[in-house]
Parts: structure tokens; sequence; C-alpha cells
């Protein structure tokens, strides 16, 4: 029910954005913006680099809002999806990665905000995916970190209920493998 | 398979009372019998539950609020102070971001596009494009189109095949070109001559040594007479210091060089080529185009002649020129006494390879050719198809073919057996030599 309510507040939100409603878009990024920049902390190298393709993903989604359709899985995965395509094109055009143990877990771990066993894990957690397919690791991400439904996780994998179920049990599997031989 | 059913079952059930906020542990016990299997995986997604708390830095939302709107902002001012075009040129494919990511360059869709449209073989666009002159919007489409043609080509010798083509269909529009006095297209149009022919004769040389080697060099001589004889004659038309005149000079001497190399080649090789006994011809006696589709050894040499869209006027005139110039002894040959014999063997040829033809009038419209052979990838099938054909079929007698009334010089069954089909370009010149 509550997430029936937030997700007709997004519609709304969205249709007052698409009609050039700045204060709309800014609520729509202060709903959305600490779940993507997660998603997205946990997809790219450095929490720099994270932060950056966080602001290009809000952009594009704000230039791509008239073409958006008020769809069944809503605004989130939309935009969760504009933010995947923006870490594939990230890691296909990027050339100078910083490595993850000299950018990311040290900038995390000096992260004041959150608590350092939660980084502790969120690393092992990264360390493990990052060893798995993209595909796989967007979907573990978005089902177990952002917590959305299979149907939201279809929509922004761009795949069948079905197929994303699959692909959560194989990636799972695999990475409950990474991280036991991580440790 | 069912135990493995039931274990991804009980796994789906674990996950859900987790994100109910049940403990892994509680979640083990109810399926005791798959805890080894089930808790590798808990503890995993488990883990990334509590991985999900981390949040943002303080002032991080700020900042990257901040730069979203710096871009917004200056995409709108870029958009009132320049206009749309502008806006159109300085736009990323950011407005696509919501679909999959581009997995291929432009290059390769447009490739795949025009592989597509060949291979579909119809729609309009195709159709006028298959006309459209430099110059013209759908020229574009029509090299786009014509490059999947050679990538569909079968093999080298295919490629190169096609690649004469349309080095003569580039011809062809260069003298169309010039007949309306558009130089710049002509120039155009002899600049992609000229670049087909360097392709063709770069795949020319991959195929030395090869056992088709023969049947290229005489492919290459032949073409490549006709086109020199063309490009002479179009170069008489242009002043020394038209717009055209450097693209025509370019064009000959590729076509020169490619003719010289390949004599050079054939003057090497010839003993070892002529085995058939009545074609027991002198060096560089031009052999009749079609003359290909029959046993190799009677065509050790190419031929100028079989063009199919030059009358007879035009084929004796051009004989003339490069006589003349001496630009071939070959030439010469066939103009004493190549060209009769040449016609009688096409239009022989021709029978053989459809008897039940009724018989081709002397000069046969475009749209009755029997055996449109425009030198894609199926042409060497094609060729090799009649040549079995031929050689199982050798009692029928071509005598009857109306078509030796024409006497020595007439190129049009050649060409309406060769080049017209679907190709009007491999019109120009030398869709004899497609067949």
């Amino acid at each position: 029910m509550r997430e029936e309510l937030s997700q007709v507040q997004d519609n709304l939100l969205t249709a007052r954005a698409q009609t050039g409603d700045r204060e709309a878009f800014g609520e729509l990024y202060r709903r959305y913006l600490p779940p993507v920049l997660r998603f997205l902390t946990f997809r790219v190298a450095s929490r720099n680099d994270a932060e950056d393709l966080a602001g290009l993903v809000f952009y594009r989604a704000w230039q791509a809002l008239p073409r958006y359709r008020e769809q069944e899985a809503g605004f989130r995965a939309w935009v969760y999806r504009i933010a995947r395509n923006s870490v594939i094109d990230y890691y296909r055009t990027s050339r100078n990665h910083a490595s993850l143990d000299e950018s990311w877990a040290g900038a995390i771990m000096a992260d004041s905000a959150n608590d350092p066993d939660t980084h502790i894990v969120a690393e092992e957690v990264r360390a493990g995916l990052s060893r798995l397919p993209e595909e796989q690791q967007t979907v573990l991400v978005l089902r177990f970190v952002e917590g959305l439904s299979h149907a939201e996780v279809a929509e922004a994998v761009g795949k069948s209920e079905g197929a994303c179920r699959m692909i959560q049990l194989r990636a799972l599997k695999a990475l409950a493998r990474a991280m036991g031989e991580g440790r | 398979m069912k135990a493995k059913a039931n274990l991804d079952l009980a796994l789906e059930q674990c996950l859900l009372a987790l994100a109910r906020g049940e403990s892994v542990e509680a979640c083990l016990k109810r399926f005791p019998q798959w805890r080894a299997q089930l808790e590798p995986e808990l503890r995993a997604a488990q883990a990334m539950r509590e991985a999900g708390l981390i949040g943002p830095e303080p002032g991080q939302v700020e900042r990257i609020w901040s730069s979203v709107w710096a871009r917004i902002d200056e995409e709108h001012r870029s958009t009132v102070t320049s206009g749309r075009l502008v806006r159109y040129l300085r736009r990323d494919r950011s407005e696509d971001w919501s679909q999959p990511p581009r997995r291929f360059d432009m290059s390769a869709i447009a490739a795949t596009v025009a592989l597509l449209i060949t291979l579909l073989g119809g729609g309009g666009m195709v159709y006028a494009a298959q006309d459209a002159a430099p110059g013209q919007p759908l020229y574009q489409v029509r090299e786009a189109i014509e490059a999947a043609r050679v990538r569909l080509s079968a093999s080298e010798q295919a490629q190169l095949q096609v690649r004469l083509e349309l080095a003569e269909e580039r011809l062809s529009e260069a003298e169309q070109a010039m007949n309306r006095e558009g130089r710049q297209d002509a120039s155009t149009a002899l600049q992609a001559y000229t670049e087909q022919m360097t392709r063709a004769g770069e795949l020319a040389q991959g195929l030395k040594g090869t056992p088709q080697e023969a049947r290229v060099r005489e492919t290459i001589l032949e073409r490549v007479n006709e086109h020199i004889a063309l490009l002479q004659r179009l170069q008489d038309r242009l002043h020394e210091r038209d717009e055209a005149a450097e693209g025509m000079q370019r064009a000959v001497e590729q076509a020169e060089a490619l003719r010289e190399r390949w004599q050079a080649r054939n003057g090497q090789e010839e003993p070892g080529v002529q085995s058939g006994p009545e074609e027991a011809a002198p060096e560089g006696t031009p052999g009749p185009a079609q003359e290909r589709q029959g046993p190799p050894e009677e065509q050790p040499t190419p031929s100028a002649e079989a063009t199919p869209q030059q009358n007879r006027e035009e084929n004796t005139e051009r004989n003339q020129e490069q006589n003349q110039d001496g630009a071939g002894e070959q030439q010469q040959e066939q103009n004493q006494a190549g060209s009769g014999e040449q016609q009688q063997e096409q239009n022989r040829e021709q029978e053989r390879v459809q008897p039940e033809e009724t018989p081709v009038p002397p000069v046969a419209p475009p749209t009755e050719t029997p055996v449109p052979q425009t030198g894609d990838g199926q042409q060497n099938q094609n060729q090799e198809q009649h040549q079995e054909e031929a050689t199982a079929q050798p009692e029928q007698s071509p005598s009857e073919d109306p078509s030796q009334q024409q006497g020595p010089g007439a190129p049009s069954e050649g060409g309406s057996s060769s080049g017209s089909g679907e190709q009007s370009g491999g019109s120009g010149s030398g869709g004899g030599g497609g067949s």
C-alpha cells in the first residue's frame, strides 16, 4: 500500500516534471538520488566516478522526460535503467578507471556518515560482485541492495520477470561462491 | 531435477523471509535438509541488504544536484542563444538513455541496414536509390547498398567481379554527368571509379597463384581495356582545365596501371594457359567475354567486346581509338578477326546455356534478357553451372543462331545476356565481362 502510494506520487511528480516543472523534478531527484548513487557506487571503480555518473543520470533523465510514458514499473525502474545504461557506457568509453584498492574502499571507509561495519560488509559484497558478469551484478544490486521487485528489476534490465528470476538465482550462487573464496 | 526445483523454491521463500526481516538462521531452520546449500546464498543476500544501508555523504546530494542543473542550464543557454541547430548538434545520445545502449557504431548500423535492404530486395527507396546519381540525396544510400553487395559476395573472386561492375557503373555515371555538363558530379564519379579499381586491383593481387588466376586475369584485362577506351573518349571531351580533368587523368592512370600489371603477367604465363587447339591464337588475342563460361583453356585472353549498352558503332570507334594510340595489340587483333567469331561464340554459348529459349532477336531488349548476369556472388556459380551445362550438352547446335547475322563487332547479345538485367549500370561499359 505504501509502495503504491509512492508510485502514485511518482507519477504525479513525473507528469509535472514533463511540463518543465523543476521543483517536481527536484522532488524526484531527492527521492531517487540516494539509491541511484548507491547502485552506481557498487558498480563503478571510484566514488568520484559514481558521483559524476549520478549527476549524468539525472541530467539524462531530465532530457528524456518528454518521452517518458507512465509504466507499470514506474519512474524508479526507469531511472535505474538509465543508470545501468550509463554504467555500461562508462565501462565502454572510460580508459583510466582507478582501481578498487586505491579509491573506492579507502574513500568509503573515510565516509563518516555511515556505520563502519556496514562499510566492511559493503566492501566484501562489492569485491564479490566485481567478479560477476555485468547483468548479474545489476540484477543482484537492484534486487537485494535496492530492494526492487522482480517486475521493477525486469523493467530496469529490459528482460522478462522469469528471465530475471533465473539470473538472480545463478547470480546469487556465484556471489556466494565468490565471497566464500574471498574470505 | 525435482530436488533442485525444491531447493530453488526454498531459496525463494528464504529470500522473501529475509526481505520481511527474518534472520538467516531462522530461514535455515525451516529447511534443515538444504542448510549446506542455502546458507552461503542467504548470507550473501543478507550481506547485500546490509550493504544497502550505506547512504550519501553529507553535501553529496546538493553537490550532484548543482552539477545536474549546471548541465541543464548550459544546454538551455545554448538552445536559446544558438537555436535549434546548435541544440541538435550538441545533444548526445542522452535523450535515449532509457533505451539499451548502442552496441555498434554508425557505420556498422548503416552497413547492416544496407545489407537488410539488399537482402529484402524491395522497397521504393532501394528502387529509387539504384538510379541515384552523384549529388542526389539517395546517392549515399546507393553507395551503402553497393558496399553491402561487395560484403555479401561469397568469395574474393566474386568480390572482384562486383568491384569491377561498380567501377563500370561509376564510369557510366561519369559519362552521364558529362552529358549533362555536370562536371563536379563527373569528377565525383571518376574518383569513385578510381577507388573501385584500386580495390579491384588489390583483390586481384590476392588471387595471384590461385586456380582462379587465369580467369581473373582475363576478366581484368577485358574490363580494363573497355574502361580505358571509354575513358579516353571522355577525356577528349574535356578541356584542359576542366573540373573533371584531374579525376579523369587519375582514372586513366589507374586503369592503365592495372592493365599493364596484368598484361605483363599474361605474357609470362601465356604458354601454360593456352591449351585449346583452336584457340592457339597469338598472344593478346582477345577472346569473347562469354567464352569464360566455356572451358578455361579456350579463353586465355581478354576481350574488349561484348559491352552491353554500346552499339556497334561505338565499339568500332573505341577499337579504332585504341588502335591509333597503340592501346593494345589485342584490340587490333580483335578488330581484324575476333569480333565476328567472338560474337558467334557468344551466341553459341547462349544457346547452349538456354537451349529451350526461342531465338533471341538481333538486339534483344533488356527485359528479355535470358540470363542476367550481374557479377554478384551468384555470378560465378552461374558461370560454373553454365559451364557444366555446356559440357553436358555438346551436341546442341548453335548454328541457327540468328544473331550471327549481325556480323563482326555486334555486341548486343553480349550485352543483352550479360549486363542488362537488373543493373543498367553494368551498363555503362563492359557488362559483357560481367557474363
